[in-house]
């Protein structure tokens, strides 16, 4: 039986949060140790810093949010992010291939690439390598990892998340994999707890949407005085209402959804025919 | 850098304007009639062209396509009462080639020197388009919109007066091809949703317009005779491919477009995007 660890891959440092932080905060009460691998430095989601004082805070927003969500360890890749495309895909492929060997988790959560209206790209280029890494983990990728000791490692379970939005009606499940919806009705405040902790972003995205609402004319009187403790409401509400339109689809007060692949732990795993034909014949 | 901390003050207010993304000259048979309306409600509006179009044409060279084209789409432009035609010049049918960063930023600096109210974008999320010019243009597009309101994105940029900005309204275009493209997939909290636009009085102005693409016409118009050959069909119309049958050919595409984007709809002549405006992205209890 593999050890109880997960591992979460994410673009910026609250994406994975507010995709599946309840979840993670679940299974991390159940006993699992849990890691995140963050793709970008979060160096452009800021108001009135630059890149260098964006970098720095979202940074330690970060590392806060991620210990409050019960993470042991959360890696910064550093790539820079808005400009993930750059990278070869090979490459943050790489990166995350070699975290993945060293942490050797049982769960892995993805930004899942295949979603749509998701303006940021980010999402897409740091899920469309993480996806990959399902079969660059086998040794014969990355050998010279091998000749240095890092054996291959295969994950049991795959979680892709949708980062901020619900799935769509019919999407996931389809050939082996299950959509699998989970109530996190009892993480929910953890998970909060956590993504209030991202001050930096929460006021960016609060200027934004100030902006946006004088702009149309419908000023919000929240958002009047733009504080942290409006900027927690805003943010609040952002993952309130995300969790209970997921929940509400499969009966549950708030909950998250994942197209899952994989094998949980005590479950046989199923063998394509072919294999099982072979088996026989012996 | 004292400039840089106190950017975020100078967030520039949208104006009236209309900006539309085109990978392609073919973005008015998706989105033309939206924006000829748009224009005739008093919107300035203008286009950026970001393929050259140098493929779309039936036994020219590159160089005189992309030449016929350019004129023909400006001219095309001129008719739906666009004022300025921008055409960065990327090789057509290879968009992919592009750096994503390349094409986004330069879409992003036209974004905070237009300011424009309304954008309209190639859907990079329709699916069975099969040019993926459209896609590649498309996820630059949205990027660009995302990424405009941020000071650290293009700082060069926000120095010389270009400054974060958020555009209100974006318009998703696309051919109506997506057997999924009426369906919501959620709420409008968290996507753009489906929206059908009566073209009903701005539609004569589309269809001259689409003619004024005479080049891109006579492509067609020779591509289907060739296609119905291949099957040992013909139609009488195409037996000699002269200005007049390219036209026909043209106008049955208009019309039949905009009879399929308005079915379902109290509309005789529509068209079809995704819509995201001040719903998208913001929690409902507080809009």
């Amino acid at each position: 039986m593999a050890e109880k660890i997960l591992l979460a891959i994410t673009a910026g440092g609250g994406d994975y949060i507010m995709g599946a932080g309840g979840t993670i905060a679940k299974f991390v009460a159940e006993g699992y140790r849990a890691y995140v691998i963050q793709a970008g430095n979060d160096e452009k989601n800021s108001i009135g810093l630059g890149p260098a004082e964006t970098r720095l805070a979202n940074n330690a927003d970060a590392e806060k949010a991620a210990r409050l969500l019960g993470v042991a360890e959360l890696f910064n890749l550093n790539n820079k992010s808005g400009e993930l495309s750059q990278l070869s895909s090979n490459e943050l492929r790489a990166q995350m291939t070699t975290l993945i060997r060293h942490y050797k988790p049982a769960k892995l959560f993805i930004p899942d690439p295949f979603i749509h209206y998701e303006p940021e790209w980010d999402q897409f280029w740091t899920g469309r390598a993480a996806e990959e890494t399902n079969y660059s983990n086998a040794g014969y990728f990355l050998p010279e990892l091998a000749k240095a000791g890092v054996a291959g490692h295969s994950v049991a379970e795959t979680y892709y998340y949708a980062a901020r939005r619900p799935y769509r009606p019919g999407e996931g499940g389809h050939g082996s994999a299950k959509f699998m919806p989970v109530d996190v009705s009892a993480a929910f405040e953890r998970k909060v707890e956590a993504f209030l902790v991202l001050r930096t972003a929460n006021l960016a995205y609060a200027t934004h949407v100030k902006q946006r609402l004088e702009a149309a004319g419908r000023p919000s009187r929240r958002l009047l005085h733009l504080d942290a403790a409006a900027a927690d409401g805003l943010a609040r509400a952002r993952l309130v209402e995300l969790a209970e339109t997921i929940g509400r689809k499969h009966g549950l007060r708030f909950g998250e959804e994942f197209n899952y692949h994989g094998t949980a732990p005590g479950e046989k795993q199923s063998r394509p025919p072919w294999i099982s034909e072979r088996e026989r014949r012996r | 850098m004292k400039r840089r901390q106190f950017m975020h003050l100078a967030f520039a207010q949208p104006s009236r304007g209309v900006l539309v993304l085109a990978a392609d000259a073919e973005w008015l048979l998706y989105a033309g009639g939206a924006v000829a309306g748009m224009i005739s409600s008093g919107a300035e509006a203008h286009l950026i062209r970001i393929g050259n179009d140098e493929r779309q044409s039936w036994d020219l060279q590159p160089e005189e396509t992309a030449l016929r084209n350019r004129r023909e789409s400006e001219a095309a432009a001129r008719i739906l009462g666009i004022q300025s035609v921008v055409s960065l010049g990327f090789r057509s049918s290879e968009l992919r080639e592009v750096p994503h960063t390349t094409m986004r930023d330069r879409l992003m600096m036209h974004i905070r020197r237009l300011r424009p109210g309304v954008l309209f974008i190639p859907n990079p999320h329709a699916e069975h388009d099969r040019n993926l010019d459209r896609y590649y243009a498309g996820a630059a597009a949205e990027d660009a919109w995302h990424c405009a309101r941020f000071a650290n994105f293009l700082p060069a940029a926000s120095d010389h007066g270009l400054v974060p900005y958020i555009v209100p309204e974006v318009y998703y275009y696309a051919p109506p091809v997506d057997p999924r493209r009426r369906e919501p997939e959620s709420t409008a909290t968290f996507v753009p949703q489906p929206l059908q636009v009566d073209i009903g009085g701005a539609f004569a102005r589309k269809l001259e317009a689409a003619l004024a693409l005479e080049t891109i016409n006579r492509d067609r118009a020779m591509r289907v005779k060739q296609t119905l050959a291949a099957s040992g069909q013909r139609l009488r119309v195409l037996d000699s491919v002269d200005g007049a049958a390219a036209r026909r050919i043209a106008e049955e595409n208009v019309r039949g477009l905009a009879r399929i984007c308005a079915e379902g709809t109290p509309f005789s002549q529509a068209e079809e995007f995704r819509y995201a405006g001040i719903d998208f992205g913001i929690p409902r209890e507080y809009r």
